[in-house]
């Protein structure tokens, strides 16, 4: 082997560990600085401090440290019962029972996985509770609570992705703009009777009041000229709770940021690198701090 | 504000397990989601015309969430340059200069547009797939498309349930008015029976105590809607038709359909039809049906 390739084997390492992003597809590069978009709209959104930033570090790092774990669980487990769980696999595309004991441990193995699903799952929620601490109440606020998140999937479910009734209903008062005349004179009423039910019942004194509140709320909207509809039509979920005495807790519903993008910004690979260097643009984090450190 | 609207659509891409690249998942996660879509398989207890449908839904489902994904990245590759200059932007605590901030709205705009598209079309594939399995199979599942799968609400559908409504309304308040009309001879004995074939129309059955407790409703109703005065009736024809619908349940916004027992969502099969595994194990189950391989299920 000649000098000059000799040479070629250090200058060849020091290239793949300095650059590895040279060996990127441009389609990888794309999708990290989306990614990366991503989180960094997150930390202004949260109007992260320096310090809060400097306090995150660990806990996300501690979340891939989880994964890490993980994947290194499912590799062991998977070296351990690859054999029997393909022969169970084999076994079933040909319609056979497959041996008992290859299935007993095929089952084992899908037990175990399911536990370190499950651990890493908890790491995460711990680390996020973490993550919260660090902010102030103010920050907190921005993002969805457990609890939120709850509630706002339990309503999404009861009224087909709205995120409360008021929405839903509002989604049949902006229908009823698209209704013909005499379409529109019958189902005005039923759905005045609708929301007038969810106010009082039939046999309440006041029920004939809620209902003719109701034809007038109707009415208004279907008379109102498009622009002007266009121009209202975010508020009328809001009004609607009023009229429905409902009125929701807009950071129930409306936080900006909500549980799924908070995880997703805790458990991307490259917060933690962005947070070293990320450069909060002014003033720094609103409000007093509360609980856990960093401020 | 956020820069990009959050991609679901390619986050669900992801998680229905579509990609370009090499399949993302470990190894163990790949065979055990692979017995766990067999095991589903087996459950539908198909006919090879049924695993041939599964096949093509397969493919479909597939193709679908790939071309959608290269689009995506192609797209992604195109705006670089200005998600780097956003990205840079936001790291140094600077602000996104505006022409970059409105490429990355228009951005965003056109790929939440092409996600609906694609998470339309891969319902329509569901539908179809009802549609081709045999009636056995396809009754196991629940097709109703849930609530989270991220079909942008619709507005169409909106408007044609409030015309169904309306058109429930409008029936009952002629029926209605055909009772108050009716001469004192007339309706002793023909109420009876409108009112009958109208609980019948929404499914109470006669000889139970709610049909009895329907129909008491129903003949006082009636009764206090025939002396209310001439006047007054226009107004009041679709109140007295609500009031009935309200009692029968017909006015519910959304008529709840009899809940079927099944062993699978949409889900379960969405999930199962995106696994890149899955055509070939549908191929390998639909050589075994057609060799007469094994028989120990």
């Amino acid at each position: 082997m000649n000098s000059s390739r000799l040479l070629l084997v250090p200058l060849l390492l020091l290239f793949l560990l300095s650059g590895s992003a040279a060996w990127c597809t441009p389609e990888e590069d794309a999708k990290r600085l989306d990614e990366e978009l991503y989180v960094l709209d997150i930390a202004r959104t949260l109007n992260l401090t320096q310090a809060q930033c400097q306090a995150l570090i660990p806990v996300v790092e501690e979340i891939q440290t989880a994964f890490k774990a993980r994947d290194a669980g499912i590799e062991d487990i998977w070296k351990q019962t690859k054999d029997a769980i393909e022969a169970v696999n084999k076994a079933w595309e040909t319609r056979t029972a497959p041996d008992p004991t290859a299935k007993a441990t095929a089952d084992q193995a899908e037990g175990l996985h399911r536990s370190i699903i499950e651990a890493t799952r908890q790491a995460v929620d711990r680390a996020a509770e973490k993550a919260r601490a660090v902010l102030t109440a103010e920050q907190r606020a921005l993002i969805e609570t457990p609890q939120q998140a709850e509630l706002r999937r339990s309503n999404q479910a009861m009224y087909q992705g709205a995120n409360s009734l008021a929405e839903y209903l509002a989604r049949d008062i902006a229908a009823l703009r698209q209704l013909r005349e005499e379409e529109y004179e019958a189902a005005r009423v039923a759905l005045a009777m609708n929301l007038a039910t969810r106010v009082t019942t039939i046999q309440d004194p006041g029920f004939r009041v809620a209902l003719n509140q109701a034809l007038d709320l109707e009415d208004t909207w279907r008379r109102m000229p498009d622009a002007e509809f266009n121009r209202r039509e975010d508020g009328l979920p809001e009004l609607l709770a009023q009229f429905l005495q409902t009125p929701e807790d807009p950071q129930v519903l409306q936080a900006p940021v909500t549980l799924d993008e908070f995880l997703r910004f805790l458990t991307s690979p490259y917060t933690a690198e962005l947070l070293k260097s990320y450069q909060p643009s002014s003033g720094g984090a609103p409000a007093t701090p509360q609980g856990g450190g960093g401020q | 504000m956020r820069v990009l609207s959050p991609m679901i659509g390619l986050a669900l891409l992801t998680a229905m397990g579509a990609s370009l690249a090499a399949d993302p998942r470990p190894e163990l996660s790949k065979a055990l989601d692979y017995a766990h879509s067999m095991f589903i398989f087996y459950r539908l207890d198909p006919t090879a015309e049924d695993l041939a449908a599964l096949l093509r839904a397969s493919r479909n489902i597939i193709r679908l969430q790939s071309e959608r994904e290269k689009e995506h990245l192609a797209a992604l590759v195109k705006a670089a340059p200005d998600l780097k200059i956003a990205r840079d932007a936001l790291l140094a605590g600077q602000a996104i200069p505006q022409a970059v901030q409105d490429a990355l709205d228009r951005l965003s705009e056109t790929e939440t547009a092409a996600d609906d598209e694609l998470h339309e079309d891969v319902a329509n594939e569901m539908v179809m797939l009802q549609r081709q399995l045999s009636e056995e199979s396809a009754r196991l599942v629940n097709w109703r498309i849930p609530w989270d799968y991220p079909l942008p609400p619709d507005d169409e559908a909106n408007v044609e349930r409030l015309e169904q409504l309306a058109a429930r309304i409008t029936s009952c308040g002629n029926m209605l008015e055909s009772i108050r009309y009716l001469n004192a001879a007339d309706f002793v004995t023909t109420r009876m029976w409108r009112l009958q074939e109208f609980l019948d129309e929404y499914g109470i059955e006669p000889d139970t105590r709610e049909y009895e407790e329907a129909m008491d409703y129903l003949t006082r109703l009636t009764d206090e809607m025939r002396v209310q005065p001439e006047e007054q009736w226009p107004d009041l024809r679709f109140l007295y038709a609500a009031r009935a619908l309200v009692y029968v349940g017909g006015l519910e916004q959304e008529q709840e359909e009899a809940e079927q027992e099944t062993l699978f969502g949409f889900w379960d099969i969405l999930e199962c039809l995106s696994d890149p595994q899955t055509p070939e194990l549908l191929s390998k189950l639909l050589d075994a049906m057609n060799t007469g391989a094994g028989g120990g299920q």
